[in-house]
């Protein structure tokens, strides 16, 4: 639901002697500089769901009551095949990083613990081939703060593998494309790091509707409260949970509860309203999603989740129709880097921001500039 | 949104057969004729979201309902697939339903209208109408139209939460005026509607099942239980066609089921072509990032069952 974004790291830790600090920082300086890919690292699929990329969903990672809680024991999540999906078919699909939890918009303070996100979902072979469910976990876990440097050291020491340059766009994690098999071991120890049940702080969930006859999907949360979890606020709707479901007719998203912010942004979501509306109002939904997609300007802590995840579609789809070039636009995030061409912002049915449809790639344009925003947090607070 | 409707052509099957109640595959047959010209998976770059289906033997024309479009489609194997008329789209969302060709040439097409407005769309020499009179609430996915021309609706209301109360209705038009008579009630999400002279059928996607009304007396009856239901295509035969999920089952008047065919994602339209033995399949992706596809299946139907 952040559409924020990550960073990776591997090895390492804050303990670590001096010695091995000093090589540390010796090493940064052989180290090429980091890209999209070594800090938003999406996976590809497996071959076999039965031989993960990196990790399939096992009670070392998450806790099944809180998944249970969350997915579950709600029943109302589930693929429109009908299949039923299970714990264990969850796998890694993607790894972020990032220096804080985005509490506040702007830069993550310096003393502040980092996160780490895994999104997960459940993998099924079709015809010969893996595919993802349109269901997907998103598991944070904080990055105590003096452990944040040595995973930035990490993670210098891991890019470029794979031949990606450090302004390659975002996509499939080339060194994990390339069956990396020491990547994948330095980043599965990462994870093995700090991803662990007992540190895990959020929960979410973004999936089908699993009674819905045409295209609906679910948002909801579960947030730690001390050796518990209770559910996640989302800000603006006052709401634990949102639904989405798209229609017809120039795109259509018939979401309930819905908040207007930023202002416009509902009539962003109504193909026909959008069409009938004058320009004036027509510019300002354009405007909406260009905001919402500019990470100094709107985070997980103002954010409903619809607002990103719709973000992506409609942002190309209102300005084709309107005319209107977001990029023109003062919200608009200026940023050189980019994304390889995806599903995300071609087809109304994807919501997934960082992740999977069936088997195509689907990253949006708000994981691009958040995974930009954290380089150049890293790059400002731990040099180039 | 723009996911693309691709058209493809199936392998042949046959005719149906065999008791019992539980469904089952039938056996293959060659086609009584050869396949039309029409290149096998060969994708249409167009948008999609096709779901209802109507033949046209007089001028052997396909009409399609396309909700991402908005538009009444048409395809021929000489024109292949295109607007034919182009639909207005409602700010709840635009999801049309059945369609009927009247004897006049208009087409009637449901609009479900997720419970704030739902109606019937006539649309004649490219001219659309949306019918007045008619209840909003109402949820209408399946239209059919007897030999007689007489009309009627499959419909629910409720739903997102709440229980389907699903009817049928015959629909009187005058005009740009409609009014729909409740003949059965009772129903849950009732979604296809075919009618013979004798019966009017509807399928429920609540209760697996499909509904027999009597004509006249609208006694209604179970026909029979079936794994999935959708819209309802009638054969020359007698029997029924619905979809509803990855097979095609076939069902005859005295409620026997077996398995046309299987294999696809979402079978939801369905119409028969008779003298060209063919049947048109919607075939609806259930897969995020898949196209919907418009699939042909020669089927060879005995007229008169």
């Amino acid at each position: 639901m952040r559409c924020a974004v990550l960073v990776l790291l591997v090895a390492c830790g804050a303990g670590a002697p001096a010695a091995d600090r000093t090589g540390a920082v010796a090493d940064r300086r052989r180290a090429p500089a980091l890209g999209m890919n070594d800090v938003s690292v999406l996976l590809p699929l497996p071959r076999e769901p039965g031989a993960p990329v990196l990790a399939r969903l096992d009670e070392t990672l998450i806790d099944r009551r809180w998944y249970d809680a969350l997915v579950g024991a709600r029943g109302d999540i589930g693929p429109r095949t009908g299949a039923a999906i299970a714990f264990e078919d969850f796998q890694v699909v993607a790894v972020r990083f990032d220096l804080c939890d985005r509490a506040a918009i702007g830069a993550c303070p310096q003393d502040a613990a980092g996160r780490l996100r895994l999104v997960l979902q459940p993998l099924y072979v079709r015809d010969g081939a893996t595919f993802a469910h349109d269901v997907a976990l998103h598991a944070f876990y904080p990055i105590p703060v003096d452990e944040v440097g040595a995973v930035v050291e990490g993670l210098r020491r891991l890019a470029g593998r794979g031949g990606a340059a450090a302004g390659a766009p975002l996509g499939v994690s080339p060194a994990a494309a390339a069956g990396d098999a020491a990547y994948l071991g330095a980043l599965r120890a990462l994870v093995g790091r700090h991803a662990r049940a007992a540190e895990l702080v959020r929960l979410t969930v973004i999936g089908q509707v699993a009674s819905a006859a045409a295209f609906a999907w679910i948002f909801r949360g579960l947030d730690r409260e001390g050796d518990g979890f209770v559910a996640m606020m989302i800000p603006g709707v006052a709401a634990a949970q949102q639904t989405v479901q798209l229609a017809g007719g120039d795109t259509v998203y018939r979401s309930e509860p819905i908040a207007d912010v930023p202002a416009g942004f509902a009539l962003a979501t109504n193909g026909p309203r959008f069409a009938a509306a004058p320009p004036d109002q027509r510019a300002a939904a354009v405007a909406a999603l260009a905001e919402l997609q500019n990470p100094t300007l709107h985070d997980t802590v103002d954010t409903q989740c619809i607002g990103c995840h719709l973000a992506g579609f409609l942002t190309a789809r209102r300005a084709a129709t309107s005319g209107i070039d977001p990029a023109s636009l003062p919200g608009w995030f200026a940023t050189r880097a980019a994304a390889v061409p995806t599903i995300a912002r071609q087809d109304a049915r994807v919501v997934r921001a960082f992740g999977w449809a069936g088997n195509t790639p689907a990253i949006s344009q708000r994981v691009v500039n958040d995974t930009a925003e954290v380089l150049s947090e890293i790059a400002a607070r731990f040099g180039p | 949104m723009r996911w693309l409707l691709a058209i493809a052509i199936c392998g042949c099957a046959t005719p149906p057969s065999g008791p019992g109640g539980a469904a089952r595959p039938e056996a293959p047959r060659a086609a009584a004729q050869p396949a039309p010209a029409v290149p096998a998976d060969a994708p249409i770059a167009r948008p999609g979201g096709a779901n209802a289906l109507w033949w046209d033997a007089a001028s052997s024309t396909l009409y399609l309902t396309d909700s991402n479009a908005s538009a009444l489609m048409t395809w021929s194997d000489a024109g292949g697939l295109h607007v034919e008329t182009e639909l207005p789209a409602e700010p709840a969302g635009v999801s049309l339903g059945g369609i009927v060709r009247r004897g006049d040439g208009t087409a009637l097409i449901a609009s479900f209208g997720f419970g704030t407005q739902g109606g019937l769309l006539a649309v004649a020499r490219g001219e659309v109408t949306a019918l007045t009179g008619l209840d909003p609430a109402r949820r209408r996915v399946g239209l059919a139209q007897d030999a007689a021309g007489t009309i009627y609706s499959a419909y629910f209301v409720g739903g997102r939460g709440k229980p389907p109360a699903g009817g049928v209705a015959v629909v009187s038009i005058a005009g740009a005026a409609a009014t729909e008579t409740e003949i059965a009630s009772g129903f849950h999400k009732a979604v296809g509607v075919v009618a013979t002279p004798a019966a009017v059928f509807v399928s429920d996607q609540t209760d697996h099942a499909i509904f027999r009304i009597a004509v006249p007396g609208y006694a209604v009856s179970q026909l029979a239980s079936v794994p999935a239901v959708d819209l309802l295509a009638l054969l020359p035969d007698g029997d029924l066609l619905t979809g509803g999920g990855p097979a095609i089952s076939r069902i005859t008047p005295r409620g026997e089921v077996t398995t046309l065919r299987g294999g696809f994602e979402q079978v939801r339209g369905l119409a028969y072509d008779a003298a060209g033995q063919r049947l048109f399949i919607v075939d609806h992706s259930l897969t995020v990032g898949l196209p919907d596809k418009l699939r042909i299946l020669h089927l060879a139907v005995r007229a008169g069952g």
